[in-house]
C-alpha cells in the first residue's frame, strides 16, 4: 500500500516535471495529492477511534477540490492572455 | 640689567587719538577724494588743512616735553614687537612743515590741474602721500617706518607716473621704484643686522642696547634680559659699520644720493606741484629725517661713509645743473645737490646744521618749483591752438620779469636763499654746515679735506646755476615768439592767479631770515637751538668724534672765515653767471641754438656725468646680456629638455595606452566577460521556468537527504 | 486467496496501471481519463481501508467535481477544433532521474522503517469504523479545522469565478 502511494507520489512529480501542457501539471499535482490521502488512509487504520488520518485525508481533498478549481481558472485565464498554455513559454519571470 | 621687555613696555596716552588723526585724516583724503570728482580738490585741501591744524595742535602741547606711545603689535616666538610713536621736536617740525607743504601744494594744484580730467586720482595720492610721510614721521619703530618707507615710495611712483599715458613718465615712475627698491634693500639688511643684535627695532629699545653694547676683542657684545632671560648677542665689531651704512643705503636711495641719484631728475616727468611737495620738500628729505633719527647709531666709519657720499653728490649734481635746458632739470639737480649738504652735515655730525638746511630747503626749494610751475602753467597756455613747444625748455622763456612779476619776486627770493646770500634762510643753515664741516676737516685732516673743498666749490656753483637760470628766464628776450613766428604771443602771457601765486609768495616769504630768527648767525636761529646735536650712542672706541665735545672757541675762531668765504664764492658765482648770461653775453646769445652743450665740461655737465649711460652700458647691457643668456638657455637647454620630457612622455603615453588596451583593458573584459560568463550561467537557471525550478528544488533537495541519511 | 484479497490487488493494480499510463502518455485527454481510473481505484482501495466515507468523497469530489473540471479547462485551452491535445514533454532524463530517486529513497526508507515491526502496528483493529463517530469527531474535535476549510471553498469558489469570469473586460484589459 505504501509502496503504491510511493509510486504515485512519483509518478505525478514526473509528470510535473516533464509535461510542458499546465493542465497535465495538474493533474500531477493531483496525483500527488491522492498519493498523500492513500498514505494517511492507510496509516489510519491503525488508529480506529480518533480517525485522524480519515479527517486530514478529508481535507486534503477539500483543499485538493479548491486548488482545482483556482488552478483551472488560472489556467484558462493565461490562456486567454498567452495564446497557449505551455508553460515552458510563459517564461515572463525569465531572469 | 636692562630687561629688553620693560624697555618696549605698553605705553599709553590720552593723545593717541591726536597722532592717530594725523594719519586718519590723510588716508580718509585718499579713499574718499576718488570719488569726489570736481570737488576733489576742495575736499582734499580742507582735510590737509584739518590735519595741519591737528599738527600744530600736537606742537604745541609737546614742543617742551616729548610724547611716547608705545603698545604691543604681535609676539613672534621670544620677540615681542611693538608699535610706537615718538614726538620730539624733531617729529613735530617734521610733520608740521609736511603738512604746511602739502597744503599749499594742495591750493596751488587746484589751480595748476584744473583741466585735467584725472584731477580727483591726482588729490587721492597726493592723500595717500601725506598719509606715509606722517608715517615715517611719527613712528618710533624702524619696521613700521620701512613700511611707510615702502609706502611712500609707491605714492611717489604713482605721482611721476600720473601722466602713464606718456611713455617717459611711465619709465621714469619704474626707475625711481626700481633705484628706490635697490637703497631699501641696504635699509632692510640694517633692519635684520639691527634686530639680529638687540632683538627689537623699536628705537628706543635700539638706543638703550646700544649704549650699553660694547667691543670685546673686536667683537661686537651686548648683553641684556629679556622676559627674564639673559641674552648675550655678539657679532663682529664691523657688523656695526656695516649695519649703518646699509641703513645709510635706504637714505641713499629715497634721498637721491650718489650712486642713485639718478632717478630724480627724470622725475620731474610727474606734475610740477608734485615735484615740489615730493621731490624737494619732504619725501627726499624723508632719507635724511631717517638718518637723523638714526643718527646716534652710526658709527665713525659709517659717518665717513655718509660724508663723502653726501660731498660727492652735491659737487656732482651741482656740475650738472649747470648746463641744462629744462628748467625742472635744473631745479631737480639742485634739489640733489642740496640733500647731499644735508647728507654731508649728517656725516660729520653736523645734526642740527642738517636739519636746519633741510627745513629751510624745504621752504625755498618748494617756492623755486612752484614758481618754475608757474611758468610752465603760463606758457603751457600759449600752447593751445597754436604751436607745440616745450614748456619747461628755458630756451624758450627770457624776458618773463615783467610779464609774471609775482613769480620773478617769489622765484628771486627762494633763489637767493639757494645760492646761501645773507639775509636769507639758505644762508642760515649752509653756513653752520659749511662751518661744521670746517672743524670736521681739522679734527680728520688729510683726505678728509677733499669733502670741505667739494663743498666750498658747490657754493660757487650753486650760485651760479641758480643765476644762469635767473637770467635765462627773467631777463633778455622772450625768445619763444622769434622761436614760433608769432609776435603776438607776449601779449597773451598772462600772470598766474592767487590759487598758484598765493602758495609760491608764502613760501618766498619763508626763504628770508626772519622767520627762523632775527640774525645772521645760524647759532642764534631757534630751528638750532631745538634741534640739539645729540651724543653717538655706539661703543666709544668705534665712535665719530663728537663735534659738542669740540670746544666754542674753535667755532668762534673759524665762524669768521667760513661766512667771509662762502659770501665771497657765492658772490663769485654770482658775478660769473653775470658775465656769461646777462643779457647781450656771448653765452647767452647762442644760447638759443644751441642743442647740447660745447666742450667735455659741458658735455659731462649735460650728461651728468655719464651715469645714466654708465649704468645703461654697465649694468643694463648685463642685465639684457644676463636675460638673453638665459633666454638661450631657456629656449635650447630648458625647452628642448621640456621637449624631450614631453616627447618621452608621449613614447610613455603611447606604451601606456598599448599596455592599457591589452593588459588593464584586456583584464577588464576579462573580468566582465568572466562576470557575464558567470551571470549567463545563474540567468539559464533563472529560466522563468517553474517547473525547472521545482526541479532544482528537488534536486537538491534529494541531494540532501542522500547525504544526511547515507 | 480470499476475495477481498483479489479485489485489493485488483484496485491496487488498476491505480498503479493509470498512474504508469499518466506518465507514459502525451494525450492530455488521456491522461485525464486515466486519472479517473486511478482515482475509481484509490477510491476501492480506500474502501478496503475501512474509509467508506472517505472513498465516496473522493469519488464525488473528484471524478464529479475535479476531473469535470479538468475536462472543461482541456477543452477551453485546446478547444478540441484541429488542435493535437497531445503535450509535449521536456526535462525527461532529469526528471526520471529525481523521481526514481524519490522513488528509490522512498522504498528504501519504507524497508528500512519496517512498519510491520512497530509494536501498534500489530494490533491491527478489524472493526468497522463507525460514520456517527466520524461525524461527531469532525463536529467536535476538528470543528475549527472544519470551519476554516468551508470557508477556504467558499473563498476559492468566488476567486475562481473572479478570475476566470467575466471574460469580456478581462479580455478588453489582456489586449
Amino acid at each position: 500500500m505504501l509502496l503504491l502511494g510511493a509510486l504515485m507520489f512519483c509518478v505525478g512529480l514526473f509528470v510535473v516535471f516533464t509535461r510542458k501542457n499546465a493542465i497535465m501539471v495538474l493533474i500531477g499535482i493531483e496525483l500527488m495529492l491522492n498519493s498523500a490521502n492513500l498514505n494517511l488512509v492507510t496509516f489510519s487504520r491503525f488508529d480506529p477511534q480518533a480517525l485522524q488520518g480519515q479527517i486530514f485525508s478529508l481535507f486534503v481533498i477539500t483543499i485538493a477540490a479548491a486548488e482545482a478549481a483556482v488552478a483551472l481558472a488560472i489556467v484558462v485565464k493565461v490562456y486567454k492572455y498567452f495564446k497557449t498554455s505551455d508553460l515552458d513559454k510563459i517564461n515572463s519571470m525569465k531572469g | 640689567m636692562i630687561d629688553l621687555l620693560d624697555i618696549i613696555s605698553p605705553q599709553s596716552s590720552a593723545y593717541l587719538p591726536w597722532i592717530l588723526a594725523l594719519l586718519i585724516l590723510p588716508i580718509f583724503s585718499f579713499a574718499t577724494t576718488g570719488f569726489m570728482k570736481g570737488k576733489a580738490p576742495y575736499w582734499s585741501s580742507a582735510i590737509i588743512a584739518s590735519n595741519l591744524l591737528v599738527a600744530a595742535y600736537l606742537a604745541t602741547v609737546f614742543w617742551n616735553e616729548p610724547l611716547t606711545i608705545r603698545g604691543n603689535w604681535f609676539k613672534l616666538g621670544e620677540n615681542q614687537f611693538t608699535y610706537s610713536f615718538y614726538l620730539d621736536k624733531l617729529a613735530l617740525t617734521m610733520s608740521l612743515i609736511v603738512n604746511f607743504v602739502a597744503l599749499l601744494v594742495h591750493i596751488f594744484s587746484t589751480e595748476y590741474m584744473r583741466t585735467d580730467a584725472n584731477k580727483p586720482r591726482y588729490f587721492a595720492y597726493l592723500g595717500l602721500f601725506t598719509f606715509s610721510m606722517m608715517g615715517i614721521v611719527l613712528f618710533n619703530d624702524l619696521l613700521f617706518i620701512f613700511i611707510f618707507w615702502e609706502l611712500v615710495g609707491v605714492s611717489s611712483y604713482l605721482l611721476i607716473g600720473f601722466w602713464f599715458q606718456k611713455k617717459s613718465a611711465s619709465l621714469a615712475a619704474n626707475k625711481a621704484f626700481i633705484l628706490n627698491r635697490i637703497g631699501d634693500l641696504g635699509f632692510i639688511t640694517g633692519l635684520m643686522i639691527l634686530f639680529t643684535q638687540f632683538h627689537s627695532l623699536d628705537l628706543d629699545a635700539v638706543k638703550s642696547l646700544m649704549i650699553m653694547s660694547e667691543i670685546e676683542d673686536g667683537n661686537w657684545v651686548v648683553n641684556f634680559m629679556q622676559g627674564g632671560k639673559e641674552v648675550i648677542s655678539s657679532m663682529d665689531g664691523r657688523w656695526l659699520s656695516a649695519g649703518g651704512i646699509a641703513l645709510f643705503c635706504g637714505a641713499v636711495g629715497k634721498s637721491a644720493q650718489f650712486p642713485l641719484q639718478v632717478w630724480l631728475p627724470d622725475a620731474m616727468e610727474g606734475p610740477t606741484p608734485v615735484s615740489a611737495l615730493i621731490h624737494a620738500a619732504t619725501m627726499v628729505a624723508a632719507g635724511v629725517y631717517m638718518l637723523a633719527r638714526i643718527f646716534v647709531l652710526l658709527d665713525a666709519q659709517a659717518l665717513e661713509v655718509v660724508a663723502i657720499v653726501g660731498a660727492v653728490t652735491a659737487f656732482m649734481a651741482a656740475i650738472a645743473a649747470l648746463s641744462q635746458f629744462d628748467i625742472k632739470k635744473v631745479l631737480a639737480y639742485s634739489t640733489i645737490s642740496q640733500l647731499g649738504y644735508m647728507v654731508l652735515a649728517m656725516g660729520v655730525g653736523a645734526y642740527s646744521a642738517g636739519l636746519f638746511h633741510l627745513i629751510t630747503h624745504a621752504f625755498f626749494k618748494a617756492g623755486l618749483f612752484l614758481s618754475a610751475g608757474i611758468i610752465i602753467h603760463q606758457l603751457h597756455h600759449l600752447e593751445k591752438g597754436g604751436k607745440k613747444f616745450d614748456p619747461q625748455d628755458m630756451r624758450v622763456m627770457g624776458g618773463l620779469r615783467r610779464k609774471l612779476p609775482v613769480t620773478f619776486f617769489a622765484f628771486v627770493i627762494c633763489s637767493l636763499a639757494l645760492a646761501g646770500l645773507p639775509g636769507f634762510s639758505g644762508f642760515l643753515s649752509k653756513d653752520a654746515i659749511l662751518l661744521d664741516l670746517a672743524v670736521w676737516a681739522d679734527i680728520k685732516g688729510g683726505g678728509f679735506y677733499i669733502p670741505e673743498v667739494l663743498a666750498f666749490m658747490t657754493v660757487v656753483l650753486t650760485a651760479f646755476y641758480t643765476f644762469r637760470m635767473i637770467y635765462l628766464v627773467f631777463f633778455g628776450e622772450f625768445r619763444l615768439p622769434k622761436i614760433l613766428g608769432d609776435a603776438s604771443l607776449p601779449n597773451k602771457l598772462k600772470e598766474g592767479n592767487l590759487w598758484v601765486t598765493v602758495p609760491a609768495v608764502i613760501f618766498a616769504l619763508l626763504s628770508f631770515t626772519f622767520p627762523f630768527g632775527f640774525t645772521l648767525n645760524a647759532d642764534h636761529s631757534w630751528v638750532m637751538e631745538a634741534l640739539k646735536t645729540p651724543m653717538y650712542l655706539v661703543p666709544e672706541s668705534y665712535a665719530a668724534t663728537s663735534l659738542l665735545d669740540v670746544p666754542e672757541e674753535t667755532f668762534h675762531g673759524l665762524h669768521k672765515t667760513v661766512n667771509i668765504v662762502s659770501i665771497l664764492l657765492a658772490l663769485a658765482g654770482l658775478f660769473i653767471a653775470w658775465l656769461s648770461y646777462k643779457p647781450g653775453a656771448k653765452l647767452e646769445k647762442t644760447f638759443i641754438e644751441r642743442r647740447e652743450p660745447v666742450g667735455v665740461l659741458g658735455q659731462i655737465s649735460f650728461y651728468h656725468w655719464y651715469q645714466n649711460s654708465l649704468y645703461q652700458n654697465i649694468f643694463l647691457k648685463a642685465i639684457l646680456a644676463k636675460s638673453r643668456a638665459l633666454a638661450w638657455f631657456d629656449q635650447y637647454v630648458l625647452d628642448e629638455a621640456v621637449n624631450l620630457l614631453a616627447k618621452l612622455n608621449v613614447v610613455i603615453a603611447h606604451v601606456t595606452r598599448w599596455f592599457d588596451q591589452v593588459f588593464v583593458d584586456g583584464l577588464v573584459n576579462l573580468t566582465a566577460a568572466s562576470v557575464g560568463k558567470v551571470g549567463q550561467l545563474t540567468r539559464s537557471i533563472q529560466s522563468g521556468n517553474i517547473q525547472a525550478q521545482i526541479l532544482v528544488t528537488f534536486i537538491f533537495l534529494l541531494t540532501l537527504i542522500l547525504l544526511l541519511v547515507v | 486467496m480470499e476475495l477481498e484479497a483479489i479485489l485489493f490487488y485488483f484496485f491496487a493494480g488498476i491505480t498503479a496501471f493509470s498512474v504508469l499510463f499518466i506518465a507514459v502518455t502525451r494525450n492530455i485527454l488521456y491522461a485525464a481519463f486515466a486519472l479517473i481510473l486511478t482515482f475509481i481505484g484509490v477510491a476501492g482501495l480506500f474502501v478496503f481501508m475501512g474509509a467508506e466515507f472517505i472513498a465516496i468523497t473522493q469519488i464525488l469530489v473528484y471524478v464529479g467535481g475535479i476531473l469535470v473540471l479538468l475536462v472543461f479547462g482541456i477543452m477551453l485551452t485546446h478547444r478540441l477544433k484541429g488542435q493535437k491535445l497531445k503535450t509535449d514533454r521536456y526535462q525527461m532524463l532529469f526528471g526520471f532521474l529525481i523521481s526514481a530517486g524519490i522513488f528509490g529513497l522512498f522504498i528504501q526508507s519504507i524497508h528500512s522503517g519496517a512498519f510491520s515491526n512497530l509494536p501498534w502496528v500489530d494490533q491491527e483493529y478489524s472493526q468497522e469504523v463507525e460514520l456517527k463517530s466520524f461525524g461527531l469527531s469532525l463536529m467536535t474535535d476538528y470543528v475549527l479545522a472544519f470551519e476554516v476549510i468551508g470557508i477556504l471553498l467558499l473563498v476559492a469558489l468566488i476567486g475562481a469565478v473572479r478570475i476566470a469570469g467575466n471574460a469580456r473586460k478581462e479580455g478588453t484589459d489582456a489586449a
